[in-house]
């Protein structure tokens, strides 16, 4: 067990965000997170990322690294006063300024051509697989990952969460997508978490136990796993 | 049209209308620009020479503190709701009217001269160094949250990076009343200086040298105008 939230909440003044969630993340394990806009998945994921502080309850973590968590955002996230190879290297600069230029990852990506360039000269699944290289490029044992693929278009997005399912399965870091893509959820995560609508609400969970099959994006176990989350989000609405 | 011509059509057509008017005041371009001898030429470049130091240290002085100030002020509200009301109290008033406190607090040396471009340029950059902080896109600032906690680096990394669009126009803007400010300055209590030969040479009815000098004015403008875009260049290639 890498990390372990019990009964934890949040609140944004008075306001509560997320209430009582109790969840474990397992070394090597992919999740998501699905939900309706504004029930609290981006404020999830910048909670574990300790970009704010937890207002209830508490996480306990059994971490190996300096920094065990890296984020990669919707919006990039690049900086565009910096160069592709800028914007790798400031993800583990900060951390360790002797480590070695992640080389083999950047070719995993097929980011070798662009590395002089500027973010803005890249097309958005380009600055996509930047940040996913600067994210890392830190070595995480979680990688949390904010609705990464969502601004992109249907071919790319697609090309992009393979490549998301490759790497996790050569380097074994667990990752937590939160995404409101059903689509994308049973695709890429053996446990799936449905958040509820209002913070009165339950997190459903459902294992995905065959997402490591072959041609799983047209097996029927994959539209079987996108059928039952659908049913499950329309039984937590009308509830 | 390019610089070179737009300079011979500028110098053609004084030269005409100073033929036409044939005023004692108003000489031709020829009469001012070409016809001294060398010693006159080199006399007046050590007065750039000196006003430029001037600029150069009033400038550096005032505008890397407005600037620092202004973008601490800009990424911290608490310090801003302090400093702001004293900022807005003082902004307005005409730094030339400091020159007589100036010349009691720092006697008629060269620290009275320097101090005013100095208060001058840090009221330019801490107002513009500050708006600018603000408004700095939050996804940048998240972004390199999530990379690190480190304040000096944030500064480095991001926020001054992302002010320097503006910290430069600043600049650019400071630049023209810092002359003005340096001529009203050089013309009191000093004998070096462009400012000081413009006015020397205006007592003594030597309008060709007046000229000749405020010509030289102009080109240390355009010269320290040209630098600032050249910097821009080299710094602002991401945009």
């Amino acid at each position: 067990m890498l990390l372990e939230a019990r009964n934890i909440g949040l609140l944004y003044g008075t306001e509560p965000v997320l209430r009582d969630l109790s969840f474990s993340l397992q070394q090597g394990k992919t999740y998501a997170c699905v939900g309706p806009s504004g029930c609290g998945k981006t404020s999830l994921v910048h909670l574990l990322a300790g970009l704010i502080p937890l207002s209830v309850g508490e996480i306990q973590t059994n971490f190996t690294c300096a920094h065990p968590i890296s984020v990669m955002l919707q919006q990039y996230g690049l900086f565009p006063w910096k160069r592709v190879e800028e914007n790798i290297e400031l993800g583990y600069t900060l951390l360790n300024p002797s480590a070695p230029f992640p080389t083999e990852l950047v070719h995993k990506l097929g980011l070798e051509p662009s590395l002089h360039k500027w973010p803005r000269e890249l097309s958005g699944g380009q600055q996509q697989r930047v940040a996913l290289a600067r994210a890392l490029a830190q070595h995480p044992e979680i990688l949390l990952l904010d609705e990464p693929f969502s601004a992109l278009d249907c071919q790319t997005r697609e090309s992009l969460q393979d490549l998301l399912k490759q790497l996790q399965q050569e380097r074994g870091f667990t990752f937590l997508l939160v995404t409101h893509d059903m689509a994308e959820a049973a695709y890429l995560a053996e446990e799936i978490w449905i958040m509820p609508p209002s913070v009165e609400g339950v997190i459903q969970r459902c294992e995905n136990p065959h997402m490591h099959s072959q041609d799983f994006r047209t097996s029927r176990e994959y539209f079987d796993m996108c059928s039952i989350l659908r049913t499950q989000i329309r039984t937590d609405r009308v509830t | 049209m390019n610089l070179l011509t737009a300079l011979f059509i500028l110098c053609s057509a004084w030269e005409v209308m100073a033929r036409l008017a044939d005023a004692v005041f108003f000489p031709p371009c020829s009469a001012c620009l070409f016809a001294f001898d060398g010693a006159t030429y080199i006399a007046l470049l050590g007065h750039v020479g000196i006003s430029l130091c001037r600029v150069f240290a009033g400038l550096s002085l005032g505008g890397v503190l407005g600037a620092a100030m202004g973008l601490y002020l800009g990424q911290h509200p608490r310090a801003d709701r302090v400093a702001a009301p004293f900022l807005f109290l003082t902004y307005p008033f005409p730094k030339v009217v400091l020159i007589p406190l100036l010349l009691f607090a720092f006697g008629p040396g060269e620290l009275s001269k320097l101090m005013l471009l100095a208060i001058f340029s840090f009221y330019q950059l801490v107002v513009i160094g500050r708006d600018a902080a603000k408004s700095v896109p939050a996804n940048y600032l998240l972004a390199f949250r999530t990379l690190s906690q480190n304040q000096l680096a944030l500064y480095q990394h991001v926020i001054l990076p992302a002010c320097m669009p503006q910290l430069l126009s600043g600049l650019r803007i400071s630049l023209g009343t810092c002359l003005a400010l340096l001529f009203f300055t050089e013309t009191y209590a000093t004998q070096q200086g462009i400012g000081y030969a413009i006015w020397d040479a205006f007592s003594q009815f030597d309008y060709p040298r007046v000229y000749l000098a405020s010509c030289l004015l102009c080109g240390c403008s355009w010269g320290l105008y040209a630098g600032i875009s050249w910097i821009e260049g080299r710094v602002l290639s991401w945009m």
